[in-house]
């Protein structure tokens, strides 16, 4: 039984992929995982990949007028633009990423998805942690694609003067000078939730500032010094080193099998 | 033909409103039952919401942008006018799409038909309620249920009634389908006591309807519940939100009210089992909603079972914790302890007082750690820092963990710990030790060792500042002078008030007893 699932004793199947070199399709196959989760054609899954330059865009961004601006913003960039099927707005992603798309069946798929960016969101800060980290799970002021359990690093300075921090559940007051490592995101079909997750880990700065056009184009507020990468922080962290990390992590949750 | 409007169901968690982000289909488009209709998001969560009707898309409540409340009316499906009286032509219609009238030939089919062929034409709503009746919870439980959170498409024979194309899906058995997915679903949408078919009516807020919809030609009071925590634990407790009396505005029924009525129930706590084999694929009020299995037991939080819950929430509610750990060889202390017993059996110390002999040490060169955080009436904090230590020691009793307390620790030699520690763990076990012998530590050593594992990330003792954690002692292969060795090994655990003091220091005591630990030589000069 895990934390986010109590109700399952179900191993988790570890996924690792490769990027197609298709950014859509990478994307497109987070979703076709989550119909087959559903169906019962694949168990629980853990999928994990190192993405090609990608601008997923929410859903909701696609009606925002800056949008076709955005796009091509993203484009020139070398990010391809597009459209993401789960929660959120705009994120940047590129090899220096990690994109772990966590599957489960669940009879009543909404129940608890709140408490699951709480619970995740914590794993993943607990993570980080392990690398050496100071991570810990809240909004941050300004981030981009925002939300109430983004997971962020704080860099070694701030630790003297903050007032709450350290390892704990739940978002907590996010210090100045926080910085994004992991946004989450989820897409919750009868049956089923796909708890998508970005861990930033390499080379913040063609993030940061392909963010930048793009929250300008669509104007929506973004402040570029909350973008960062694990690395930013403890440098010399890689992505392979996270990678393991994470499924240490989760390993002490569940069983994992595969990979 | 009757028009039933599906009302924004709760997205749970407090949320109450979403964006709709798309339509998944058009006024005019046939719908079936479990088809996705709208994504709506709300909080970074993208909701794919499905149809629990079957029939034509009559009106959509809102375009693409547009926020809507949970409990406003989302969609509008047409019944056909071949809708009713039909119940047993709707079979095998799989993945046909194709049109109203079967597809709500096929819902109608689902509750009413296999079992009695009379109650075919009943409408999508009142299957709903049937489904809670417990005898109809056989048939019930074999449908594919997909529901997002306390509703869902009724269940039915897999047969008898039209569903888009999933997965190759097997004639409808007794009991749950299949693997995970939509068979794992349907064992829990099955699940629910009494009341939970009507849940669906609960979000429709102050409208009436039944099984979620507003019949149009209908009008029977549906019960009114907006939370589905609160609906979850009515049925967890087989209560029937449909006979409360809600407390709340309009009627709407509170968690008050359900906990009144389970306490009322509690006496009678122990349900029969409902029916007989038919059951197995829950739907007894005896089956745990969330896991489809059988209760076995219900055991009140009380005694000191409750003291160790208090403490441990408070804790991790109040003290931001983190921890930090390092594997230790104690190849020397242990080398140093046989010694002592070789010369004195009688009065050598055991490795705990040897160990908490280190950690007082450590205390006094890290006096940050023997603190607690007391916060005034109006907020504000101060670290109260003591002379002195009362070191708690966690000790697991048959009636619970508890934690004597060796006070003026910091006084005592390795001997004078170990006798206390040895008086009072007795004391403990017995279950004769005085509140003071329990509590007033400043700082708690805890050896989890015992039971065999290597580290714990402890709870703090509330209000202390910290807890060390002490593993196994294990044979491990180890590096010494650059050659491999077997040595005896153990792994420290410090877990810390984040707000006392930062990583430095407790890095710097944990460091302390570990080397003491390594070599114990390199402490006698602070003992």
């Amino acid at each position: 039984m895990s934390l986010w699932n109590p109700g399952s004793e179900a191993p988790l199947t570890l996924w690792r992929t490769g990027a197609s070199g298709d950014p859509a399709e990478d994307l497109h196959a987070g979703i076709e995982l989550l119909g087959q989760v559903r169906s019962g054609e694949r168990p629980p899954t853990l999928r994990m990949y190192r993405p090609e330059p990608t601008l997923a865009f929410g859903q909701r961004d696609v009606r925002l007028p800056g949008y076709s601006a955005a796009a091509e913003a993203a484009a020139a960039a070398g990010f391809a633009p597009v459209v993401r099927k789960a929660g959120g707005r705009a994120a940047a992603y590129h090899r220096g990423t990690l994109i772990v798309d966590h599957v489960e069946p669940a009879a009543e798929a909404m129940m608890g998805h709140q408490e699951r960016f709480r619970i995740l969101g914590e794993l993943y800060a607990s993570t980080l942690r392990s690398l050496g980290l100071d991570a810990g799970v809240g909004e941050i002021p300004g981030e981009y694609c925002p939300g109430e359990y983004s997971v962020h690093g704080l860099p070694a300075a701030a630790e003297s003067s903050r007032e709450a921090g350290g390892p704990r559940p739940g978002p907590r007051v996010v210090p100045a000078g926080a910085v994004k490592l992991v946004g989450t995101a989820q897409r919750v079909v009868a049956g089923a939730w796909l708890f998508s997750s970005v861990f930033v880990v390499e080379d913040s700065a063609p993030i940061r500032s392909v963010l930048t056009d793009v929250y300008d184009s669509l104007g929506l507020p973004f402040d570029p010094r909350t973008a960062g990468a694990a690395e930013d922080l403890v440098p010399g962290t890689t992505v392979e080193e996270l990678e393991r990390a994470l499924v240490a992590a989760y390993a002490l949750q569940l069983e994992i099998v595969g990979g | 033909m009757a028009v039933k409007t599906f009302m924004l169901p709760d997205l749970g968690e407090g949320l109450t409103e979403a964006e709709l982000v798309a339509w998944l289909v058009k006024v005019g488009d046939p719908v079936a039952v479990d088809q996705p209709i709208a994504e709506v998001e709300t909080a970074k969560s993208m909701v794919e919401v499905p149809s629990p009707y079957a029939g034509v898309v009559h009106q959509l409540h809102g375009a693409a942008g547009e926020t809507i409340d949970v409990g406003k009316p989302l969609i509008s499906v047409a019944e056909g006018p071949g809708s009713e009286g039909t119940g047993n032509e709707g079979t095998g219609n799989e993945g046909s799409g194709g049109g109203g009238s079967a597809e709500g030939t096929g819902a109608a089919a689902a509750a009413g038909g296999p079992l009695d062929g009379s109650s075919g034409g009943q409408t999508y709503a009142e299957e709903e309620l049937a489904g809670a009746r417990p005898e109809a919870a056989a048939v019930e439980s074999e449908g594919s249920g997909n529901v997002l959170i306390g509703y869902g498409t009724s269940g039915g024979h897999a047969g008898g009634r039209t569903r888009r194309p999933r997965s190759p899906r097997g004639a409808s058995g007794p009991g749950r389908a299949g693997p995970a997915g939509s068979g794992a679903a349907s064992g829990l949408s099955a699940a629910p006591g009494p009341g939970e078919r009507g849940s669906l009516a609960d979000s429709a807020a102050p409208a009436q309807g039944t099984g979620g919809a507003i019949t149009l030609e209908r009008g029977v009071a549906a019960p009114l519940v907006v939370s589905p925590i609160v609906r979850k634990l009515a049925r967890d407790h087989a209560v029937d939100v449909a006979a409360l009396r809600g407390s709340g505005p309009d009627g709407l029924v509170l968690r008050a009210d359900v906990e009144a009525a389970i306490f009322a129930a509690a006496p009678a706590e122990s349900h029969p089992e409902a029916g007989g084999a038919a059951e197995e694929a829950t739907g007894s009020p005896a089956s745990d909603a969330l896991t489809g299995l059988p209760l076995a037991a219900r055991t009140p939080v009380k005694g000191v079972r409750k003291a160790i819950a208090q403490a441990m929430t408070r804790s991790r509610a109040e003290i931001p914790e983190a921890t930090v750990w390092v594997d230790v060889d104690a190849t020397a202390l242990l080398e140093l302890r046989a010694g002592l017993k070789a010369a004195d059996p009688a009065n050598t110390p055991g490795l705990l007082a040897l160990i908490a002999r280190f950690t007082l040490a450590g205390l006094a060169r890290y006096p940050e750690l023997n603190t607690r955080i007391e916060t005034a009436a109006d907020g504000s904090q101060e670290i109260v820092s003591f002379d002195g230590v009362n070191l708690g020691f966690a000790a697991q009793t048959d009636r619970g963990l508890v934690v004597p307390c060796v006070r003026g620790a910091h006084r005592l030699s390795a001997r004078g710990l170990d006798a206390e520690i040895g008086r009072l763990t007795a004391l403990a076990r017995d279950g004769a030790a005085a509140p003071k012998d329990l509590s007033g530590s400043t700082f708690t050593l805890n050896n989890y060792g015992v039971f065999g594992v290597d580290g714990s990330a402890a709870i703090i003792n509330y209000p202390e500042a910290a807890i060390l954690g002490v593993g196994r002692i294990i044979e491990r292969p180890w590096v010494v002078n650059g050659q491999l060795a077997v040595r005896k090994v153990t792994e420290l655990t410090l877990t810390f008030d984040h707000r006392v003091c930062d990583g430095g220091t407790a890095a710097g005591f944990l460091r302390y007893v570990a080397d003491a630990i390594q070599n114990p030589a390199t402490v006698l000069a602070d003992l």
